[in-house]
This record gives structure tokens, C-alpha cells and sequence, in this order.
């Protein structure tokens, strides 16, 4: 008995402990999350081993006798046993939550300072070290995280640049996200890299992440946010230092135009109400799908929403169906590729509800 | 001895004197049923058209078309009067037709004050009101309670009581029928929500094939989960509790039962609401309805589930008043707290989490409704609200709700478990005190829903804390059943079966769970299908297989009658395979990264496999529950009779009549030792009167 | 068949108290998330709170609900041994007196400059104010209910488990009241 649960656990934690479960680490955080899991998931592994080898030996060997109607022996209570499954069970908590706090305090702590470079977690144990590999860099790269729905835009400010689709970041080197929201909840999150972080509207949380290969990756939103929640992504790309001052100085230069991953969608709320729009100028990235959700609120009166390339309105970019009040409607176009100012009206009324169409 | 339903022999007789008129009537009602469809469909249609809608709206019509039908059938199958002598069916008539008066009126004022008659939040948020109101009323349950009010005399018994299976159908106010009534509603509701996930499921084998269009998904399981949740598991958990608790207590009713009914039939409007969200263009959200989405969200599906939560949830509320003056104030003489069945302590931990909690989650869904239809500003920043109120207000009660989702069932199994085992439950006290510790404990670990939602970084860290903590009384309850069962007798019959499949799933979802309340690791795994495997694991083990097996344990009772060990056996293997093929692949998908709620995935990350594998998993807990279905209606009348105590079990239940008499107990029982103490000699849970009950004897 | 213990007066009026105690407690839980939720916009959003409704007329309102609450006290204890006639004077009279608070709460809702959609604020006062105005409306009602059954003869010296939680219920609305007021308009 004492050797099958011993063979059962050990084999589950061993199983746990050596399989890489989460793949593709690509940053330091990874590191510290994949051991720490690995721990757990062992822990896991022992404790469920027990019980299933203690409920299976029970259910096949501890079973009536046919015709035997009797009671069993009536062991109702051991106290050093149930001590025991309370104490030891309290004292791995408390260590794991210890544990956790000291992990989660490595994965945030600002740089330069304390921590990762002088301790290599391994195992679940702190070991002195060098953490391999070690941030190369003095200090920190701060980027800017702008979600909407459904579009992730980046700036660098530091940089100069204000805006960009892709995510470009050099390798080995410390990236500090500052996260914003300008509509619902979204959620920032590479999987190689490990952590997320919520964008929420209203606050500008941050998230430190030391990327540690270079590859292609993606920003997935990790909150959902809408119909285009599941194709709200973003292509990143972890290069080596060179390669990143020179896509800096590509974008700075304005020699290529930033524009978000083809099929990415935009999604903006327009609303018609006492004869005139209720917003003055949209702003969309260029060659996006851009979704006008138009409310038409006057009762009785019918009104549109028209894109065109100048308020000649002689090229129609996009014209949408004429609605009557209360109504809403919800108008899909491609987006011009060519950034610059447009010009949006309503076609019923086209000298009093007008507006600017930017495309960046 | 009076019982609840008629006896079978009765029933056969009245049909097998009409069956030769049954075929004739038989297919008239069936052309009745059709005209009635078709008279449905055709009044759906001028209605939308007069809406100024599309005539044709594939929901709407096809629902209404097969509701009307239904209705015609059993018109004529049953007759009109006796169709309309119902409470139920009076009320729900009543209650339509209080809501189209209310879209009515609402309409009207609007255009009398100058908006436009039209938009679909405000005037179907309160077409809902006032159809609730008006079924309430007509239903009846508010009657007694108004002739108190204005000091009328009281009615004793106005109509001759009512026997057979329209008590069921009707305002009754003994906690057996229900009990019942709870009970069936939810089981009822549950393979409508099992359904909702095994179109999903589907889908996301190849979402490329259109089985959904890629928007609905998302609906889909969020209506899922709002279902499962408050219309199955909330109900089907009330019903065992009063049905169960005053029989395991002495007691011959819940303490106030004119409230019982009423808390009842919120149910059944609350989940016709929330079923019906999906017809009004579903809510895109998440069950969790965060705001800003859940504010701005478009489409009116969303105001029909916050109503239909509110509607749950008050009366969850209500079963809690009941529940816990119950067991406080009526508990047979001798029966101390540390001599209650371990049912009773989770039933009174459930429902004070549900009492103090509630109220929690009803303010914060009631904050979204108002900003949806009065434009009010609680989380919307730029007029001073702050988003993550929401969250904080919604998992303070959302946090202990999942305790009151699992709690009861962990009772169950700490009760049945004992019987099958021939031995007392190991460490009762340990497993008694659990339950609160559980309950207190999981009022304060909430925010680990919260780690990645951009609270204060510092405040994870004792959320975490609390969180592994309340791991530890869990841990308790699963060694206790672990230990039970060593050197002991057991009989593997059904129940048994299932609530070994019970212990081993929710022990998964436990220790899946603790990853989770590590901060750094579930800002990896946090929105992941790793949380899916987890909860689904909690909700198998601590809900589904503690309820088939309470079903298997306690049918018995209720029905005079054995179910099917045979079926029982096959559906156990058929079940048990499908959970493990469900959670399982959930778990290895959210290591590899998948994220949940969404629509599709890429073929390079080879998810496919594991999508079908949970697939083929949810397809084998339907047929479970299909099988079970079947076992249910085949024994109730041709299953072998089942006597007052089948299983030889040591509680006050099986003291009584298979099924109880009305009033439960001839003579309430004196309670005199702890209850499962088999094997200890001389031990009786209880005696009547001035003889021994054999109690602990076997038949 | 032997008649339960748990079917005399005695048992069934302590469960009603029981009962109504609960109940009391899950609305104290109710405005607990409205009063977490002031706290924690009033913490966390600059510029609060972004009106000051004035202070003097709910002031005045807190002396009529004290006065309800103090002729509520009056009821419970005339139920003993007092008249009838008594009895339902102190009934009626928290009845009028709640239904005077409610006047004056909305006379005040209606003069002040913000609206419950005008910004965060505006929402939290009005609900607030607006659940606690709607407990008094259900604390009024009960008073005219208990009256109606005092007048018919419903309610004696031995049957008055009604009156005392109806007049434990109204001290609850009133702490709420007391809570409110604070929070509003002093603590602001």
C-alpha cells in the first residue's frame, strides 16, 4: 500500500516537475512562472495521487462481502490524524503564498534595483546567481498601450514615436507597459511573455516584462470587449538592439506609414440626434474595417452617415442607408489607406450635419 | 396514511378507461396544436410588422409558433378549464399579458412626453416589471398576504385540496411539493444549458464551418453560464434543502411556508427571462457583465438577464430566511448542533452566504441597469464613477456564490458516503466546522478574481493569502471522505458510484484552483481556458455528480420507488468518462495558452483535438443526463417499490413513509446520538416515543 | 398524533422575530454595498463630492423619522397593556410621519440642481436616498397594515409579535437614516 502510494505520487510530482507544460517561454517572467507551476502542479500531484490510490484501494478491497449485511469497524475520528491533515496542509499554504509573494515582488520590481539579477529561481528555491539571461540594459524602455475596440495601438515616448501597430521590442532588455483604455475593458497579453494586465478606462496600470527571445509574437486582448474581441490582436516582434534603433528611426522619419494588422476592426458609436451628429470628428487608423454604430434619434426624420474625400463630397469614399428615427443601424466600410483629413456628412441634411473624417 | 401523489394504480385506471377515446383526442389535440402554432407564428408576424420590424424574424416567430402550439395541445388534451384552474398557467397567461400592457403603457408615455414611443431598453425592461407583477398577483401567492395586510378574516381551506399532479402546477404551500417544484424547474432548465454548450462545443471543433455565426458565440456561453448558475444549480439546491432539511431535522414544514411558495414561483420567471435574453439579441459579455461593455452594450439581452438574476436572486434570499429559522428554531428535541446531518450544516452555511451576499451582486447588476436606461454614472469615469467598482461589488458576492453552488453538495456526499460505507463519517466535527470555516473563509478571498484587473498592485498579495487559506478546511472535507472509506464495508451501489466520481472531480477543481491563487501564475492563466477546466471540475464534483447521486439516494423516498441500478451503473461510466473528457483538455488548452470567450483559434496551435475531446465529453454528459431522464419517468411507475429504509441509512428521513406523509412525522422523533454511527453498538440516532425505532436495524 | 412543541404562539412568534432579524440583515448588507460604494467613489474620484445638497432639510427629516421611530416605541410597548384605541393612534402616527419624511424627500429631490445622470455623484446620492426613502414607503405600508388588523381586532396583548418587529423594522430604517445623513451631508 505505503509502495504504491509512494510509485503513484512520485510519479505524478516527477511527471509535473520535468514536463514543460507551459510552452514557448519567452521572457524572465516565464522563467519564474513555468518553475513556480511546476512546483504546484507537483504539490498537486502528490496530494491527488494519495487520495485517488487511498479511494481506489477502498472501493476495490474495502467492499462488502456478498450476504454480508453487517457494519464495519466504526473508526469515527483519529485526532492526530486530522490534526495532521490540517496542520500540514496550513503550513504548504502558507509557505506556496510566502513563495508567490516573493515571486510576484521579482516579476514587478522596478530597474534599476533590487532582485533579479543576483538570485536564479530554480526549482522553487532561490539559489544565488546570475539569472540567465540578465537584463542587458540601465534602465527601463517605457511604452505606451492604447487598447480600443478592437485595435492596439503603441507609442514610444521616449522614442518619439506616437504611434504605431506593431510592437517592436529589443531583446534582453526591461520594457515597462503603461496600459490605458479609451472605451471597455481589454486585457494586454503576449503568452510567451506570461503576465497580463487588464486596460481598464479611467486607469493606466503597468506591467514589466524582460522579453528573452527574439521571434514574432502577439498580443492577444485577454478581456472580452466585444464581437471583435477574438480578433483583437497585435503582431510583435522581439529584435536585437540594432534592429530596434533602426525600425525607431524608420518610424520617425514617417518613411512607413504605421497601420494595424489587416482585418482589424474599429468600432465607433455615432449618434443623430436634434438635427445634428453628436461627434465632430472620427479618428480611424488607416485600411481598418471601421463599424459606425449610428443611432438615429429624431423621430420621423430620416438621416445618414456618408463618407467622402472633401466637402465637395464629389468622390464618395463610403454612403451609407438613409434611416428614419428612432432607428439604428450599423454602417461597415474599409477605411481609406491614405492617412489624411475627410469629410463626413449626412446627406439629408448635408449643410448642417457635417464633420471631419481623420484618418491617421 | 395520506401521501403527496396519487398511487399509480389510480392514475392507470382513469386512462385506461379512455384510452379508446385517447387516439381520436390524441390527434385532434395534435391538429389543434398545429392550428395554434400556426395562429402563433402568424400573429408574431403582424405584431413585428406593425413594430415597423421585418416580418420574418427567425427567433421570434418559431418560439412563439411552438409556444402557442404547445399551449393548444394541451388546451385540448387536458381541456381548457382544467388548463386554466392552474395557478401556474393562469399566472403565466396573466403575466404576458401584464407585459405587453406594460410595453404598451410605456410606449404610450413616452410618446405623450415627447421621446420617441420606441427603444428597446427602457420599454421592455419594464414590459418585464410588470408582467412579473401581474403573473405574481394572479398567480396567487401574494392573496394570503394581502388579506393579513387589511386585517381580513382568515380562510381556512377554500377549495378541496388538491391531489395528483396538478399540486404541482398550482401555489401550494407544503415544503415537499416545493421542494419539488423547485427541483423539477431546475432539472428542467439544465439540458436547455447543457444544450446552449454543446452547440458551442461545436462550433469550436472548426469555427470555420459557420456553424454560429461567430457573434452569437459569445452569447451562447455567456447565456450558458448566467443559466446554469442561477436557474439550475440555485434551484435544484433549493429544492433538495426543503424538501430535506425539515426531514432531517424532525420538523414537519420550513418555518414560514406561505414565503416558500413565494420565493418558488420567482424561479420560474427569472429563468424564462434569462432564456429569453437570448431571443433579444443575447448580451455579448461574459456572465460576468462588466461594465463599460455591459453598460453600452447594445442589444436589450442584456436588461433580461439583470432582471432575471434579480428575480433569482431574491429569491434565494428568501429560501434563506426560511432555511436558517428552520434549523435555528424548529430542530426535533435532542437534536444539538454537533448531532445535525452534515446536510444541514451546508445548507445553513449556503444559504447565510446567500442572505448576506445577495444583495451585493443585485446592487451592482441594478448600478449597470441604470446606467443602460437612466444614463447614471457609476463606472463610467468621465462623470466621476470609477470601472472596477463593479468588479469589487460583483465577486463579493460572486466569491461566495460559488460556495453556495458547491457547499451543499459536499454536504451531500458527507452524508451519502457514511451509508454506503457502513461506517460513521470520519472526523465528523472536523467535516461540521468546515462548513462554516468555508463560508467565513471565502467572504474574504474575492479579489482573486481581480489580479489582472489593475487594483492596487499591494492589495493582491493578502487576497492571495486568504485564498490558499481556504483551501485548508476544503482539504479537510476531502481527507474525511478519504478516511471513511478505509476498512470499510462498501456497497457499490449508484449513489455511491457517483459520489466517489464526485470527491475525485472536485478534488481536480481544487487543486487546479490553487495555481489560480498564486497572483504571479494567474496573471498567466487569469481569462484562460485553464479557469474553465477548473471551475467545470468544481461544478461536476461539488453540483452535477453530488445532485445525480442525491437523486439515486433520496428517489426512493420521494417516489416509493427504486431507480435502476442498471441504467444508474451505465449512466455513472457515461458520465464520469464525459466530465473527465471535458476538463481535462480545458486544463491542457489554457496551459497552451488558449484564451476563453473567444470565437476562434488558430489551426497552427493545434488546438482541434482538444476542442473535440471536450466535445465528444459534453455529448456524453447529455446523454447521461438523458439516460438518467429516462431512468426517472420508467421507475416512477414501474420500479420495484422501495419501503421506508432501502439503503439502511441512520437518518430521521428514512424513518417515515416512502413517500412522507403530509405532515411528515405521526410523532416527532427524539433525537439521541450523532446520525451514520452504524457499527457502533447501541448506538440510535433517534427513538419515537417510548419505543425503539429500528433505526440501524436492517430490513 | 401529538401535537409539536413547535406549534404553540410562543414558538411561532419567536420565529417571526427570527425570521424578520434575518431579513434585516440582508438589507443591512443591501445599503452595506451602497455605503461601499460612496466610500469608494468618494476615495477615489478627485472632486468629491461634486455638489453639497443642503444639510437642513434632511435634518429636519432625521427629527420626523426619530419621531416615527419614538411613537413605534410607543406602539410596541401599548400592544402589552395598553387601549386599542392607543395602539393604533401610535401606528397611524408613524405612518403619517413616515409618509411626511417621504414628502419632504421629494420635495428636496426635486429642487436639487443634479440629476441621478448628471454625473457619478448624482447617482450614488439619489440611490442612496432613493433606497432608503423606498424601505420607509414599505415601513409606511406596514404601519397602515398593522392599523388596518389593529382597528379589526386582530391584535392582542397575547398576538403582538407583529407589532413589535413592525416597530423593530422602523428603528432599522431610521439607523439607515442616521447612517445616510451622516455619510451625505455631513461627512460628505
Amino acid at each position: 500500500m505505503c509502495l504504491t502510494l509512494a510509485v503513484v505520487s512520485g510519479g505524478l510530482a516527477y511527471l509535473f516537475l520535468t514536463v514543460d507544460l507551459i510552452p514557448n517561454p519567452g521572457s524572465a517572467e516565464r522563467i519564474l512562472i513555468d518553475d513556480f507551476m511546476r512546483i504546484l502542479l507537483a504539490i498537486a500531484g502528490v496530494v491527488f495521487g494519495i487520495v485517488v490510490t487511498i479511494l481506489s484501494y477502498s472501493l476495490l478491497f474495502f467492499r462488502r462481502r456478498p450476504g454480508d449485511e453487517s457494519d464495519a469497524r466504526p473508526t469515527s475520528g483519529n485526532s492526530f490524524l486530522e490534526l495532521t491533515w490540517t496542520i500540514i496542509p496550513l503550513v504548504v499554504v502558507v509557505i506556496l503564498s510566502f513563495q508567490g509573494d516573493e515571486i510576484l515582488d521579482q516579476m514587478m520590481a522596478k530597474r534599476p534595483g533590487r532582485g533579479m539579477t543576483s538570485t536564479v529561481y530554480s526549482l522553487g528555491v532561490f539559489v544565488p546567481g546570475m539569472l540567465s539571461p540578465a537584463d542587458t540594459s540601465a534602465r527601463e524602455l517605457p511604452i505606451d498601450v492604447t487598447a480600443s475596440r478592437f485595435i492596439w495601438r503603441f507609442a514610444y515616448p521616449e522614442q518619439g514615436i506616437d504611434s504605431a501597430y506593431t510592437l517592436v521590442v529589443p531583446v534582453d532588455h526591461r520594457v515597462v507597459f503603461r496600459i490605458q483604455s479609451q472605451d471597455v475593458i481589454h486585457s494586454f497579453w503576449v503568452q510567451q511573455w506570461g503576465p497580463k494586465q487588464d486596460a481598464v478606462p479611467g486607469l493606466s496600470p503597468v506591467l514589466r516584462i524582460t522579453p528573452t527571445k527574439t521571434g514574432q509574437y502577439a498580443v492577444e486582448c485577454s478581456q472580452l470587449c466585444g464581437f471583435g474581441h477574438t480578433n483583437m490582436t497585435a503582431p510583435v516582434r522581439v529584435v536585437s538592439n540594432e534592429e530596434f534603433e533602426e525600425w525607431v528611426e524608420e518610424q520617425r522619419s514617417a518613411a512607413g506609414t504605421p497601420s494595424p494588422p489587416a482585418g482589424s476592426h474599429v468600432m465607433i458609436d455615432l449618434a443623430a440626434s436634434n438635427m445634428a451628429f453628436d461627434t465632430r470628428v472620427i479618428t480611424v487608423p488607416a485600411g481598418v474595417m471601421v463599424m459606425i454604430s449610428f443611432d438615429n434619434r429624431d423621430k420621423g426624420v430620416p438621416h445618414n452617415f456618408a463618407v467622402y474625400e472633401s466637402p465637395a463630397a464629389q468622390k464618395q469614399i463610403f454612403v451609407g442607408r438613409i434611416i428614419t428615427g428612432p432607428q439604428r443601424i450599423s454602417y461597415s466600410f474599409m477605411a481609406p489607406t491614405r492617412p489624411g483629413t475627410y469629410f463626413f456628412r449626412c446627406d439629408v441634411h448635408p449643410t448642417t450635419m457635417t464633420g471631419t473624417f481623420v484618418v491617421k | 396514511m395520506k401521501t403527496v401523489a396519487d398511487s399509480p394504480r389510480a392514475n392507470r385506471e382513469t386512462s385506461e378507461g379512455s384510452a379508446e377515446e385517447g387516439n381520436l383526442s390524441r390527434k385532434l389535440s395534435i391538429l389543434i396544436a398545429v392550428c395554434g402554432g400556426i395562429a402563433g407564428g402568424g400573429i408574431t408576424m403582424l405584431i413585428r410588422l406593425g413594430l415597423g420590424l421585418h416580418f420574418w424574424g427567425t427567433g421570434p416567430v418559431l418560439v412563439v409558433a411552438v409556444l402557442t402550439g404547445f399551449f393548444a395541445y394541451l388546451s385540448a388534451s387536458l381541456g381548457l378549464r382544467v388548463l386554466l384552474s392552474l395557478d401556474s398557467v393562469r399566472g403565466m397567461l396573466t403575466g404576458l399579458g401584464g407585459a405587453a400592457a406594460g410595453m404598451c403603457a410605456t410606449s404610450l408615455l413616452r410618446r405623450a412626453s415627447g421621446l420617441p414611443a420606441w427603444d428597446a431598453d427602457p420599454v421592455l425592461t419594464i414590459g418585464m416589471l410588470t408582467g412579473v407583477a401581474c403573473y405574481l398577483v394572479s398567480l396567487g401567492v401574494l392573496n394570503d398576504w394581502w388579506r393579513w395586510a387589511t386585517g381580513a378574516p382568515a380562510r381556512e381551506e377554500r377549495r378541496r385540496p388538491i391531489r395528483g399532479w396538478r399540486r404541482y402546477f398550482n401555489v401550494d404551500t407544503s415544503h415537499k411539493v416545493i421542494g419539488i417544484q423547485y427541483f423539477v424547474t431546475g432539472l428542467c432548465f439544465l439540458p436547455f444549458g447543457v444544450l446552449l454548450q454543446l452547440i458551442g462545443r461545436t462550433h469550436m471543433i472548426d469555427p470555420h464551418l459557420g456553424i454560429l455565426p461567430s457573434a452569437a458565440y459569445e452569447s451562447i456561453i455567456s447565456d450558458h453560464g448566467i443559466l446554469m448558475m442561477f436557474v439550475v444549480v440555485l434551484p435544484v439546491f433549493s429544492g433538495l434543502m426543503n424538501y430535506f432539511v425539515p426531514l432531517l431535522i424532525g420538523a414537519r414544514d420550513v418555518a414560514f411556508p406561505r414565503l416558500n411558495a413565494f420565493s418558488f414561483w420567482l424561479t420560474p420567471p427569472a429563468g424564462l427571462l434569462v432564456v429569453l435574453s437570448l431571443m433579444a439579441g443575447g448580451f455579448d459579455t461574459g456572465w460576468t457583465a462588466y461594465p463599460p461593455l455591459s453598460a453600452s452594450f447594445e442589444n436589450p439581452g442584456m436588461d433580461f438577464i439583470l432582471v432575471g438574476v434579480y428575480l433569482a436572486g431574491g429569491s434565494s434570499i428568501l429560501t434563506a430566511i426560511n432555511i436558517l429559522t428552520t434549523v435555528f428554531k424548529m430542530r426535533a428535541p435532542g437534536m444539538s448542533f454537533f448531532r445535525m446531518p452534515v446536510f444541514i450544516w451546508s445548507s445553513i452555511a449556503t444559504v447565510g452566504l446567500s442572505l448576506v451576499f445577495t444583495p451585493f451582486i443585485a446592487m451592482a447588476f441594478l448600478m449597470v441597469l441604470s446606467e443602460r436606461l437612466l444614463g447614471m454614472g457609476f463606472f463610467n469615469p468621465s462623470m466621476g464613477g470609477q470601472v472596477l467598482l463593479y468588479q469589487f461589488l460583483f465577486w463579493f458576492y460572486s466569491h461566495p456564490a460559488v460556495y453556495i453552488f458547491v457547499l451543499i453538495g459536499l454536504g451531500l456526499i458527507s452524508d451519502i458516503l457514511p451509508v454506503f460505507s457502513r461506517k460513521p463519517l470520519f472526523g465528523y466535527k472536523g467535516v461540521a466546522i468546515a462548513n462554516p470555516a468555508i463560508a467565513i473563509g471565502g467572504t474574504v478571498v474575492f479579489a482573486h478574481h481581480m489580479f489582472a484587473a489593475g487594483m492596487p498592485a499591494w492589495l493582491r498579495v493578502p487576497f492571495m493569502v486568504t485564498t490558499l487559506l481556504v483551501a485548508v478546511p476544503t482539504g479537510v472535507k476531502v481527507f474525511a471522505w478519504t478516511a471513511t472509506t478505509w476498512m470499510a464495508k462498501m456497497r457499490l451501489q449508484t449513489p455511491l458510484l457517483f459520489v466517489f466520481s464526485a470527491v475525485i472531480l472536485f478534488l481536480v477543481g481544487g487543486l487546479t484552483g490553487v495555481p489560480l491563487g498564486i497572483v504571479p501564475i494567474d496573471l498567466y492563466l487569469h481569462d484562460t481556458y485553464w479557469v474553465v477546466g477548473h471551475f467545470h471540475a468544481m461544478f461536476f464534483g461539488g453540483f452535477l455528480m453530488t445532485v445525480i447521486a442525491a437523486i439515486y439516494y433520496w428517489f426512493p423516498k420521494v417516489s416509493g420507488r427504486m431507480l435502476s441500478e442498471r441504467i444508474g451503473k451505465w449512466q455513472w461510466l457515461l458520465m464520469t468518462v464525459g466530465m473527465f473528457l471535458l476538463v481535462v483538455p480545458m486544463l491542457g488548452l489554457g496551459l497552451e495558452g488558449m484564451r476563453r470567450r473567444i470565437n476562434d483559434y488558430e489551426f497552427a496551435m493545434h488546438f482541434q483535438a482538444l476542442h473535440a475531446a471536450t466535445a465528444v465529453g459534453g455529448l456524453m454528459v447529455f446523454a447521461g443526463l438523458v439516460l438518467l431522464g429516462r431512468n426517472i419517468v420508467m421507475s416512477l411507475k414501474r420500479g420495484p417499490v422501495a419501503g421506508d429504509n432501502p439503503w439502511g441509512a441512520r437518518t430521521l428521513e428514512w424513518m417515515v413513509s416512502s413517500p412522507p406523509p403530509e405532515h411528515n412525522f405521526d410523532e416527532i422523533p427524539e433525537v439521541l446520538d450523532r446520525p451514520h454511527m452504524h457499527g457502533v453498538a447501541g448506538s440510535v440516532h433517534a427513538r419515537v416515543g417510548s419505543k425503539q425505532a429500528s433505526q440501524g436495524e436492517q430490513e | 398524533m401529538a401535537v409539536s412543541v413547535h406549534e404553540s404562539a410562543g414558538a411561532r412568534a419567536s420565529r417571526l422575530r427570527t425570521g424578520v432579524a434575518l431579513f434585516l440583515v440582508s438589507e443591512a448588507c443591501l445599503f452595506g454595498s451602497l455605503f461601499w460604494t460612496y466610500y469608494y467613489l468618494r476615495g477615489l474620484t478627485p472632486g468629491w463630492p461634486a455638489h453639497f445638497p443642503s444639510a437642513t432639510l434632511p435634518a429636519f427629516n432625521t427629527l420626523v423619522l426619530l419621531a416615527g421611530s419614538g411613537t413605534a416605541w410607543v406602539a410596541a410597548r401599548t400592544v402589552r397593556r395598553g387601549s386599542r384605541t392607543r395602539l393604533s393612534a401610535a401606528l397611524l402616527a408613524t405612518a403619517i410621519l413616515g409618509a411626511a419624511f417621504l414628502a419632504v424627500t421629494f420635495w428636496e429631490w426635486g429642487h436639487e440642481v443634479f440629476r441621478p445622470w448628471t454625473d457619478a455623484y448624482g447617482s450614488v446620492f439619489f440611490t442612496l436616498t432613493g433606497f432608503h426613502a423606498l424601505h420607509v414607503f414599505g415601513g409606511v405600508v406596514l404601519m397602515l397594515a398593522l392599523y388596518a388588523r389593529t382597528v379589526r381586532h386582530k391584535i392582542s396583548s397575547r398576538n403582538h409579535t407583529t407589532i413589535d418587529v413592525g416597530s423593530l423594522y422602523w428603528h432599522f430604517v431610521d439607523l439607515i437614516w442616521i447612517l445616510v445623513f451622516t455619510t451625505v451631508f455631513l461627512i460628505r
